[in-house]
Order: structure tokens, then sequence, then C-alpha cells
């Protein structure tokens, strides 16, 4: 069935995942009995969505009960934005992971037990579906995030063997205790890793100079990319800076146009944004800016003119 | 044309194409000085996670 909801499912965000009740891994099992509870007998197969949020257990209608679940969900507005990306390293997956808190509450592990995940899987069928979990790494967020702040992190695999690298993929994700210490598990928002890149936003610039803001400003330039990275940006010409000339991944660089060397008519320049960070991580992108400037000369020609006196 | 009709007709052509793209219009934000940026102030969707606990067989 699980199977067969991932293909139904498949153009929708929902992410089926199989785990080893034997073996657990990471903290993943553990969302489970929170979200149970206690009392009662269990019977396999376990799921839960949302680290726990909803739960079930043994035989039941297991079409409607798990598309319910999932539905439900999918209903559900984040309370997070999450970045991550993932690189082979050696024989471990490296996970970066950055979460923007847009709960209200404030996260930590000593007050509503605060945890980042990265789960890695392989599309391969080990037990019944199609997508087995490999690993599914961990670390508590100690010092507390609150609402609106960051919190980062790098989050190693094991070494792993015996899999297909080329089937790996890995997701990752935060979750907590809304109760406080006790209680089911939530999970605020999850992301697909995706391979380490410096993004550019956006990639080209192109003003008037009757658009020119007084200071100059033609743009921001947002750049994006696992958190590991810093930047720096050069410009291939005298009237083209970027501010600050760099900083930390994620980040903004204002645009300007240094107007008393920018050359009348069409001025096209170039700004290159190159980072570098841990593991050999090194990238570069280039935005482009056109501004058509007012022809300064020959309005001033024409102003000449007109205060020359007549004959 | 002054600038606040050239912004004003901006927003609408720029409304009218993201209708036609299927585009979320919160997700646009139309700046001064002439200048249209996509905004991604509004999250992205949850991505929902469901994780089975089986035994092998």
């Amino acid at each position: 069935v699980v199977d067969q909801l991932a293909v139904e499912y498949a153009d929708r965000l929902v992410l089926f995942l199989e785990d080893n009740v034997d073996t657990p891994l990471g903290r993943r099992r553990d969302r489970w009995w929170a979200g149970y509870g206690s009392g009662g007998s269990v019977y396999l197969p376990l799921v839960m969505a949302s680290s726990g949020r909803r739960v079930s257990s043994g035989s039941v209608d297991f079409r409607t009960v798990y598309a319910g679940i999932v539905d439900g969900e999918l209903l559900r507005p984040p309370q997070a934005e999450v970045e991550a990306f993932s690189a082979r390293i050696g024989n471990v997956m490296r996970v970066y992971l950055r979460v923007v808190n847009l709960s209200p509450a404030t996260l930590s592990a000593a007050a509503n037990a605060a945890t980042a995940h990265a789960v890695v899987w392989e599309d391969r069928k080990v037990h019944v579906t199609s997508r087995t979990v490999r690993a599914a790494p961990f670390c508590e967020i100690s010092a507390p995030v609150a609402p609106g702040e960051a919190f980062a992190a790098v989050l190693d695999t094991p070494a792993l063997s015996g899999v297909d690298w080329g089937r790996l993929h890995a997701a990752a994700f935060v979750d907590y205790r809304p109760a406080g210490a006790t209680g089911a598990f939530d999970m605020l928002q999850a992301a697909l890793a995706v391979p380490p890149a410096l993004s550019v936003s956006p990639e080209s610039i192109s003003v008037t100079g009757a658009e020119l803001a007084a200071d100059g400003a033609v743009g921001a330039v947002a750049l994006g990319g696992p958190h590991v990275l810093t930047w720096s940006a050069a410009s291939d010409a005298l009237w083209l800076t970027a501010s600050p000339g760099g900083g930390a991944v994620p980040g903004t660089a204002t645009v300007r146009v240094v107007r008393e060397a920018l050359p009348s008519g069409v001025s096209e320049g170039r700004l290159t944004f190159s980072a570098s960070g841990q593991d050999g991580l090194a990238f570069t992108r280039e935005v482009s800016v056109k501004v058509d400037a007012p022809d300064t000369g020959s309005r001033v020609r024409r102003r000449l003119l007109r205060r020359a006196p007549g004959p | 044309v002054t600038r606040t009709s050239l912004t004003l007709w901006l927003i609408v052509t720029a409304a009218v194409a993201s209708l036609a793209l299927g585009e979320d219009l919160r997700d646009l934000a139309v700046a001064s000085e002439g200048r249209t940026v996509w905004k991604s102030s509004v999250p992205p969707p949850r991505l929902v996670v469901f994780e089975e606990f089986s035994r092998p067989t």
C-alpha cells in the first residue's frame, strides 16, 4: 500500500520512507513511541507522519488511514524554512542544514527536545517498500532558537557500505515537542537535500538612467547555498560595485552604480561572486548588470548651445 | 507617462502574467523605481515525511 501511495502522491510533497523496526536509526523509532504514548499492544507495521504527530499501528484500512494521515499533514502550513544540501565525503554522506524558526515557540533541547535530523535513504527494496533508510543522524538544538532566528548544523552519517551511492538521497528536518518535555513530537518542516551550490538571484539586472536611485542602488542580489560558505564579490567595471564585498552564505549584496564613473549610453558590467568553504566547496556565479544612462554629454552640449549668444 | 502610472501598469501586467502562469500572487512584489522582483517571503508548502517501520521478512 505504501508503494502504491508513493506512486499516487508522486506529484505531491510527500516523502515515503521505510525503516527496520529492529535496528532503529537515529531517533526515528523513538518519535513513533513518543507519538503513541503507552498502554495497550502495538503491532506491525508502525507508521508515522511528521515525527509522530500522527501515528498508526497494526492492521487498519491501510489505504484510507494512511492517505488520511498524509492529506491531513499536507494541509498544515510549515513552521520553519529548511534548506538542506548533501555531499558524499568519502563513505560518509554529509548534510548541511539550515533552519529558520517560523513557529511561535523558542526551540531548544532543554525546553522542548528540539532536534535537527537528516535521513539518508536508498531507492532499493530491502524489506517491503523501495525506499530504505540507511542512516538518520541528528543533533539536539542546544542553544535556544527564538522565533525568526536561524539554526545551522552539519550532520554526518556513519560510514556507509554496501549501498549504491547513485541511489542514495537525503532529507533534513527539525522537530520538537509542542507540549514541552513530554508528549508527541511535531515536525516543523522538511527539505530534500540537493548538491551543494551557490545560487544568485537575480542573475541579471537592467535599469535605465531615469530609474537610478539617488544612492545608485540598482538592486539586491540574494546569495544562497550551504551555510558553511563565505562569499566575495568582484566587479569588472569601475562604475559597478557590490556592498558588502563579502560575507556569509546566505547573504545579500546591494548592487550600486557609481554615477560619476558611469559612461553615457548603454553600459554593461559583470559582478563575479565567489564562494568557498569546508570540504573543498568552491563556486563562482556571475550577475550581469546593464545600465542605459542618459546621454549626459549631449544634454550638456544642448545647454551650452542654448546659452551661446546669438549673432 | 508618470512613474506612478508606469509602476501601476507594471503591477497589473505582472499580476495578469502571474495568473496566466499559475503563480501565487503572494510571491510577487513590485518594488519601487520600476524594478520588479520575485519575493520568496511566503514559505513553500509543507513537505510531509511519512515513515514506516517494518521487519524484514
